[in-house]
């Protein structure tokens, strides 16, 4: 199946669904369900193939890529994309026709950003989602979501001009767009021109990953966007930019010197995210907070560059993405609930209706990484790919761990714990949530607790990565 | 001597960037670093005496010397993708305007704590 | 204080980049000087050339027939033929942006000047938005043969709409815009579709290319950039139409 229509899809879609009226917000569901099923194609099948966009060879026109990562990166996105949608299919968003429209075309965004081989297309994508994003972001009730996405949007606008001058340092000395093309002729660059290129990229998609000292505008954006924007951004956003981060940083780039700063800024982003969520008084925020950490592991994981460093951070990266989607459409749910998301607001709405207790509950024993939860398997997969680079690297993930453990069972008890302002009326939990909620608990204990056999394809993945950086990835 | 200029208009937009208060100057930061990112694009295709890529009864073979195309090309995306963030970003502001009052940083911090 | 730091990371960030600037030498490339571009090392110079999918020769301006991409504009055969999928999305973010903006601030009332018009000022608008809206359809309909193209034709079409905006405090855009938007984009992905179904290459051009430098050849180049021009200027005129209404008051 070519992957042309998982870009093609709701980008057509979203073109109808400007005048379309109501339609529009069927065409987001036919969009993402149709987008679903496709990459549940694509998934079916190994190897690196290539796909040329408009009959032109690569390098000189552009290619989409689709190898044994972005197989499972596209079925993850897609799937957890529908999922989400259905988890806060309950939420009337104001004008929500045209935020359909934003939806549809950050799903094709996505996708695109996962499958394109070029440079400057990535480019165009990143923008495209990002804009996206913005518009998300400023999606929620309160004004100060206008000013969070504000403020996100000129970050963000700084970045991609820092990401596309990096992209022109590169063509400028290689004469090359397409990044197999450029992988293989940077190995001949001059190193002060390659390390600068890298580090113009790095501030450029840093601050899309989250990373240390670019992430200022994630706690504000996620804690206050509405819950199926935030829901998205948290969830499925991270996957496509770190798969970004993977394809130029580590493939096109490659230097040594940015990989060690990969692993410093990771760690340290890991360590500041898990302190600052142990402070957090909104639920969001904290989740917001906790987002930044996981990121800052998955980055280190990639600055260190190993086939099995590459395993864990996408198990890593999966398990982020279920939980994520479980713990934000649950936590905005309890904030509408619960009239806030504070602290002492949602003191006991746990004990009300359980189901919220058992989704949030589960989303967060398999972040923190909880023995049955898939959360379990990848964190232990992940000491154990770092401890041969150096024993210090475990031991920050398991000091992050600790604090994680702390924080999210606090918040765990919190919402359980008897209170007597409570009314005795119990909130119902919209069915789409519960629907969606139990899937993804399904899933991720599911991917905790059965055979490593079955789980072949997180293997491939590894084999795949090493050779992919030269050849293959532009299919010449 | 051109590419200076649009590496100095960079510079310029992230001094501007780190260092003003208001909304609107921190758009127009954004738009002169991004004016000079895309002259520095422009300038990276120029060839001595490259004539403009454009086949015309004139200059009718391709295998004259010409600029090249691509850096223009880009600069075309990336100018169309500059007003597409500026128009969001102003009516961004637009409504920040509305509900705070105010489009200077510090007083909209000082409302929010 | 906070100054200061500003001033010494731009001046950083600009020793950095001076730095890196004409490193091109036998040892290890970089980017090169002003102006000493070697083509050939890049992959631009196949595009000139037009010999991407083998060598056809020379190629002489109203002579050559059937070349791999018939525009007489280099830069128009990259943009919408080489690396066509690039401006696909590139309309999609003005589109998206602007479907961000009528999300955010669209929807009001229009907002009244604050002196009225002069008729003279009102009739002779008409007839300037009239000349741009025919000025803006010649530029995107010669982008292959021209400068030019869908962007410039478009934003010469918004520009009229300005006129209007500005010149006469009733109008509003009709809201056949968003149709002719949508409908535009959707021909855009349409086109790629086909050449997906066709040629088994998503926005392959199916058609003849024509002699290079008459009006008629360059294949799928003309339409698309047709669909490109009447997009963007119906996008532009909608965005700024929106920023013409005030929230709320309906």
């Amino acid at each position: 199946m070519n992957p042309t229509w998982l870009i093609a899809l709701p980008l057509g879609f979203a073109f109808l669904g400007i005048f379309a009226g109501k339609f529009s917000k069927a065409f987001l569901w036919i969009a993402s369900l149709a987008n679903a099923i496709i990459s549940l194609f694509i998934f079916n099948g190994n190897g690196v193939t290539s796909y040329i966009i408009g009959g032109w060879i690569p390098p000189y026109g552009i290619n989409l890529v689709v190898n044994d990562m972005t197989r499972v990166f596209l079925l993850a996105v897609n799937l957890i994309f529908l999922l989400a949608l259905v988890a806060t299919s309950a939420e009337i968003l104001k004008k929500d026709e045209k935020m359909s429209v934003a939806f549809m075309l950050s799903l094709a965004a996505i996708n695109g950003i996962l499958l394109t081989g070029d440079l400057f297309n990535l480019f165009v994508f990143l923008e495209i989602s990002a804009i996206s994003a913005y518009i998300m972001a400023a999606s929620g009730k309160e004004a100060i979501s206008k000013f969070a996405a504000l403020k996100y949007l000129i970050l963000g606008s700084i970045a991609s001009s820092f990401y596309l001058l990096g992209v022109i340092v590169v063509y400028a000395s290689t004469g090359t767009l397409n990044m197999a093309d450029a992988a293989a002729k940077v190995t001949s660059l001059n190193p002060n021109v390659l390390l600068a290129a890298g580090l113009l990229m790095v501030v450029g998609l840093g601050v899309e990953t989250k990373l240390f000292p670019f992430n200022g505008w994630a706690p504000d954006v996620y804690a206050n966007a509405s819950g199926r924007g935030s829901t998205i951004l948290a969830s499925v956003f991270p996957i496509a930019m770190i798969s970004a981060f993977i394809r130029v940083i580590t493939f096109v780039i490659n230097s040594g010197k940015l990989n060690e700063l990969i692993i410093v800024l990771g760690i340290t982003t890991a360590i500041i995210g898990e302190v600052l969520a142990f402070s957090q008084k909104r639920m969001k925020k904290m989740l917001a907070y906790s987002s930044i950490a996981q990121a800052g592991v998955i980055l280190m994981l990639i600055g260190i560059g190993s086939s099995k460093a590459y395993i864990g951070a996408s198990m890593l990266l999966l398990n982020n993405g279920f939980g994520k989607l479980l713990l934000f459409s649950v936590a905005s749910q309890i904030a509408l609930v619960a009239g806030s998301d504070h602290f002492e607001n949602v003191t006991g709405v746990g004990r009300k209706s359980p189901l919220f207790t058992l989704l949030f509950g589960a989303g967060a024993l398999t972040i923190v990484g909880m023995p049955l939860f898939f959360g379990f398997r990848s964190k232990l997969y992940v000491i154990s790919a770092t401890m041969d680079k150096s024993l210090w690297i475990p031991a920050v993930i398991l000091i992050t761990a600790a604090i994680e453990v702390t924080y999210y069972f606090r918040w765990i008890f919190n919402l359980v714990k008897a209170d007597a302002k409570l009314s005795e009326k119990r909130s119902p939990v919209p069915f789409g949530l519960a629907l969606a909620g139990l899937l993804a608990v399904l899933v991720v204990i599911a991917f905790g607790i059965v055979p490593e056999a079955n789980l072949d394809f997180f293997n491939r993945i590894g084999d795949l990565s090493i050779q992919l950086s030269k050849t293959l990835m532009g299919g010449m | 001597m051109i590419q200076y200029f649009s590496i100095m208009l960079i510079a310029i937009g992230i001094y501007g960037l780190l260092s003003q208060k208001n909304l609107v100057k921190l758009i127009v930061s954004l738009n002169i670093m991004e004016l000079g990112v895309n002259i520095f694009i422009i300038s990276i295709g120029y060839v001595a005496d490259g004539k403009v890529p454009i086949l015309s009864p004139i200059v009718n073979k391709s295998s004259m010397n010409f600029v090249d195309p691509l850096p223009q090309a880009l600069v075309l995306t990336a100018i169309v993708i500059g007003v597409g963030v500026t128009a969001l970003a102003l009516s961004l502001v637009l409504k920040v305007k509305e509900s705070y009052g105010t489009i200077e940083l510090d007083e909209i911090r000082g409302d929010n704590a | 204080m906070k100054k200061a730091i500003a001033a010494l990371i731009a001046f950083l960030f600009f020793l950095m980049f001076v730095n890196i600037l004409n490193s091109d030498s036998e040892e290890f490339k970089g980017i090169p000087k002003f102006g000493e571009v070697n083509l050939t090392e890049r992959v631009s110079n196949k595009y000139i050339s037009k010999s991407v999918s083998g060598d056809s020769g020379e190629i002489v301006y109203g002579k050559t027939e059937n070349a791999e991409s018939g525009s007489a504009n280099m830069v128009t055969s990259i943009v919408v033929n080489y690396r066509s999928f690039d401006t696909l999305g590139e309309v999609t973010v003005l589109f998206l942006a602007a479907t961000g903006v009528a999300i955010l601030i669209g929807g009001g009332q229009r907002k009244s000047l604050a002196i009225s018009v002069n008729p003279i000022v009102k009739i002779s608008a008409r007839i300037i938005a009239t000349l741009l809206l025919a000025f803006g359809a010649y530029v995107f309909i010669h982008g292959h043969l021209t400068p030019g193209g869908g962007f410039p034709g478009g934003t010469i079409i918004a520009a009229g709409t300005l006129l209007m905006l500005v010149a006469d405090d009733k109008k509003r855009t009709s809201k056949l815009l968003k149709i002719l938007e949508g409908t535009m984009g959707f021909l855009y992905v349409v086109i790629g579709i086909a050449g997906l179904l066709v040629t088994g290459s998503f926005l392959k051009n199916f058609l003849p290319t024509g002699t290079m430098g008459n009006l008629f050849s360059a294949g799928l180049i003309p339409i698309i950039y047709s669909v490109i021009g009447l997009k963007v200027g119906a996008e532009l005129s909608a965005l700024l139409d929106d920023f013409f209404a005030e929230e709320g008051r309906k």
